[in-house]
């Protein structure tokens, strides 16, 4: 185990943070955020920063080499979705770039990797991954989705949830029962396919997501994931890598928070002082800092579970996972709820930054389960 | 940045978990425990450690240690504790022990580094006073230095409190004020006492534990040699600091987290009264899975601390205080969880084993392992106040971190 950044990596990393200071300052998303921009002039802007991120190689590096990645593992993802998370960025990275590849590439078929992959990597195409269900509420099961088979293919029919595309995906990984295969097979389905229904929903943190109504949606065979009934491990890989993923982002965001908490203690003088020099003010963001970096040791302690062995099936693994989601959530809803604190009534405005870390903790604890739902699931596993 | 295990580090633990298989004896196996283990125990321990060269696990191979990596030393502490194994003497390997490699005359260690090794010499800290806590600085334990027919010698008068073990140990490391007219910091010194001078009173502190392990110690004209003064007359405060500062990994104490949580875990899985595992009830099991992800969380913080320590990083300091501040909390919520784990038992005050009226009472199921939990639960409100309040942690932060 080694803690510090390879000279590739720290490149990496400042690349990312190049990029989100320059092109995607707070004002530069205040004006995507907009409430009179238009759709059409999200979907662009958003595919602009999309094929600048494909351009940079972030799409590609956990990728595999031998479709069009560069080769890196769930490290590179994290790097890079600490530093997305840093500027609170709006494009789908975790949903079609980690949940959906990563799926992809764990359970697709040599066919399906090499018509995908190289798409996914150089920005051209973008998938999202439609798994969870009012009932599942951000886990893969239980599954109401089902697929009959008909003729040399299926149909499906049911509804997902909280989908991550931004609005930008080309095509769905869709999780649906199969009778007499296994709990759970995965789906690629068109965007454009007939009996797909997309409703564009806004979340709090300014991000996109869709709820999908499928009604004998027709797919043919090869649209299968892998095999019939084989889909929970890749949708549990993706998951894994999705969680990591999320928990970086979130730890990039509790830093930003704060800076700018700390920033703003040394600028901001009340009764003819800095407010910083109060030790009540003092200790509260030496808390958020302990707080944070508990919330890192256990981003670490998930990386170090997906790197080392599954000897035990896995159940270790999963659990340290679940562990993480759930101590991270947390960790983030306190540390960005006491930068508005610190900041008092001017955390409070949409025209502050400060407020809109803390919506991207409240999305993140619902999205991919939340809290409560992961430390039940650990709960259980005790048993 | 890569997290892969290291192969390496299992085989140590391997090797480690044959040793202590072998070489502990089941009459020295007890349950681990927050404080010093009684001093016949850490001796043994001692001797047995060093005859497998094992005798200063903490110190680099130049200075006679095993020369051990950080990673190594978190293996051999949870090994340990997770066998049974008696403490070591804490204060000489984690604190004086360092200081008299870097700062000693030779004299010093050629008189003090070899009773280490054989158990001989079991040593107590004297750093606080009735008035100087977290001011520390602040001390008032006189030092006055003449001569008399016997040499150079320090005259020592004042009190020192919370001194640990003293009544259990052979000598004691002092901070005391050598000049009262420079800045405080400046006028400190370090000497080093042997507890059977005369003049020196050790006085019990029952603790709200029940146990007796602190002391308070008074120093009437006690005569010290000068030659028993490590560094030079008003260096004591920056050799403090360079003592403080090699604790920083260890300030959570993960191998007692780890053993707390395999308490409560077991006490999980016994059978209450009409057949009842508490796992199975959703508000306990919650409340595990909540404590487990926060140890693990911990274990990794711990792990983050040593590789910044090695490194000579200086944000091993404020990164110490944050993982002081969660270990030490996280150890009295698994301690506080545990008590009320026994259920209607944990309330019961059992007597002390040492007490007479002990053998009069007809013990209660789970009383040994009760009895100990409460103990630790109540001595673990000391651990957010030693080595730093909470308060002085947070303090640390801000001001190193942030420039408040």
């Amino acid at each position: 185990m080694d803690f510090k950044l390879t000279s590739e990596q720290q490149l990496l990393q400042d690349s990312v943070r190049r990029y989100v200071d320059k092109a995607y300052g707070f004002e530069v998303r205040a004006a995507q955020l907009a409430p009179m921009a238009q759709a059409a002039t999200r979907r662009e802007a958003g595919l602009a920063h999309w094929q600048a991120f494909a351009d940079n190689g972030w799409l590609a590096a956990a990728l595999p080499e031998t479709h069009g990645g560069l080769g890196g593992s769930l490290v590179e993802t994290a790097l890079i979705a600490h530093e997305l998370g840093r500027g609170l960025l709006l494009e789908p990275y975790l949903g079609c770039a980690v949940l959906a590849a990563q799926t992809l590439a764990a359970g697709g078929s040599a066919a399906q990797l090499q018509r995908w992959l190289p798409a996914l990597a150089d920005g051209s195409r973008r998938m999202a991954l439609a798994y969870s269900e009012p009932g599942s509420r951000g886990l893969p099961l239980p599954l109401t989705t089902a697929a009959q088979r008909r003729g040399s293919g299926y149909v499906l029919g049911g509804r997902k949830t909280l989908v991550l595309s931004g609005g930008l995906a080309d095509a769905y990984l869709v999780s649906a029962r199969v009778e007499g295969a296994g709990a759970l097979t995965l789906f690629v389905v068109d965007a454009a396919a007939a009996g797909l229904r997309r409703q564009a929903l806004p979340l709090h943190d300014g991000r996109w997501a869709e709820e999908l109504v499928l009604e004998d949606v027709a797919v043919d065979a090869d649209a299968v994931l892998g095999e019939p009934g084989g889909g929970l491990p890749a949708l549990r890989t993706g998951l894994a890598h999705g969680i990591v993923a999320q928990g970086a982002e979130l730890v990039g965001a509790m830093e930003r928070v704060i800076e700018l908490s700390v920033e703003y203690l040394k600028t901001r003088r009340q009764f003819g002082v800095a407010i910083g020099s109060f030790q009540a003010l003092q200790h509260r963001v030496a808390d958020m800092a302990a707080e944070m970096e508990m919330a890192r040791s256990m981003l670490y302690a998930a990386l170090a579970a997906m790197a080392g062995s599954e000897a035990d099936g896995g159940a270790q693994r999963q659990r340290t996972l679940s562990g993480a989601k759930a101590l991270i959530g947390r960790v983030a809803r306190f540390v960005c709820g006491q930068g508005i604190q610190l900041h008092g009534g001017i955390g409070m405005t949409e025209e502050y930054a400060v407020g809109h870390y803390f919506k991207r903790a409240v999305v993140a604890d619902l999205v991919l389960g939340s809290s409560e739902r992961h430390e039940a699931a650990c709960a259980l596993a005790l048993g | 940045m890569d997290f892969q295990p290291d192969p390496g580090l299992d085989a140590f633990r391997q090797e480690l978990r044959r040793f202590l298989k072998d070489k502990l004896p089941a009459d020295l196996r007890v349950m681990p425990t927050f404080s010093r283990s009684r001093r016949e125990a850490v001796a043994r321990w001692q001797r047995i450690l060093t005859a497998r060269g094992w005798g200063a696990p903490y110190w680099a191979a130049e200075q006679g240690g095993t020369g051990w990596t950080m990673q190594q030393v978190l293996v051999f502490d949870e090994e340990c504790v997770a066998a049974g194994a008696p403490t070591l003497d804490g204060f000489v390997h984690k604190l004086l022990g360092p200081v008299l490699n870097q700062f000693a005359t030779p004299e010093q260690k050629a008189a003090h580094l070899p009773p280490v090794f054989n158990g001989e010499r079991l040593w107590c800290q004297g750093f606080s006073e009735p008035g100087s806590g977290s001011d520390l600085a602040s001390l008032r334990t006189r030092a006055v230095r003449g001569v008399d027919g016997d040499g150079e010698h320090y005259l020592v008068n004042g009190q020192k409190i919370w001194t640990s073990h003293a009544h259990e140990s052979d000598w004691i490391f002092l901070l005391v004020r050598t000049d009262p007219e420079v800045k405080k910091q400046a006028g400190i010194s370090f000497l080093l006492v042997d507890l059977k001078t005369p003049g020196i009173t050790v006085r019990p502190i029952r603790s709200i534990d029940g146990a007796h392990h602190l002391n308070e110690t008074f120093f009437d004209n006690v005569r010290v040699p000068v030659a028993n003064r490590v560094g030079d007359e008003g260096a004591g405060w920056a050799i403090t600091k360079f003592l403080l500062n090699n604790e920083h990994a260890s300030a959570a104490d993960l191998p007692l987290l780890r053993h707390y949580l395999r308490q409560l875990q077991e006490l999980a899985d016994t059978p209450r009264l009409g057949g009842e595992r508490l796992r199975e009830r959703p508000e306990f099991a919650l409340k595990l899975a909540r404590l487990e992800a926060e140890v693990q969380a911990i274990a990794m913080f711990v792990q983050r601390v040593a590789a910044l320590e090695t490194a000579h990083d200086p944000l091993a300091h404020p990164l110490g205080s944050m993982l002081k501040v969660r270990g030490t909390e996280l150890q009295q919520r698994l301690t506080e969880a545990q008590v009320e784990a026994l259920g209607d038992h944990g309330a019961v005050a059992y007597p002390h084993p040492d007490d007479h009226d002990a053998a009069a009472h007809e013990p209660l199921p789970q009383q040994a392992l009760a009895q100990g939990m409460a103990s630790q639960m109540f001595f673990r409100r000391a651990s957010t106040i030693y080595g730093g309040t909470s308060e002085v942690q947070r303090g640390i932060v801000a001001k190193l971190l942030f420039g408040l």
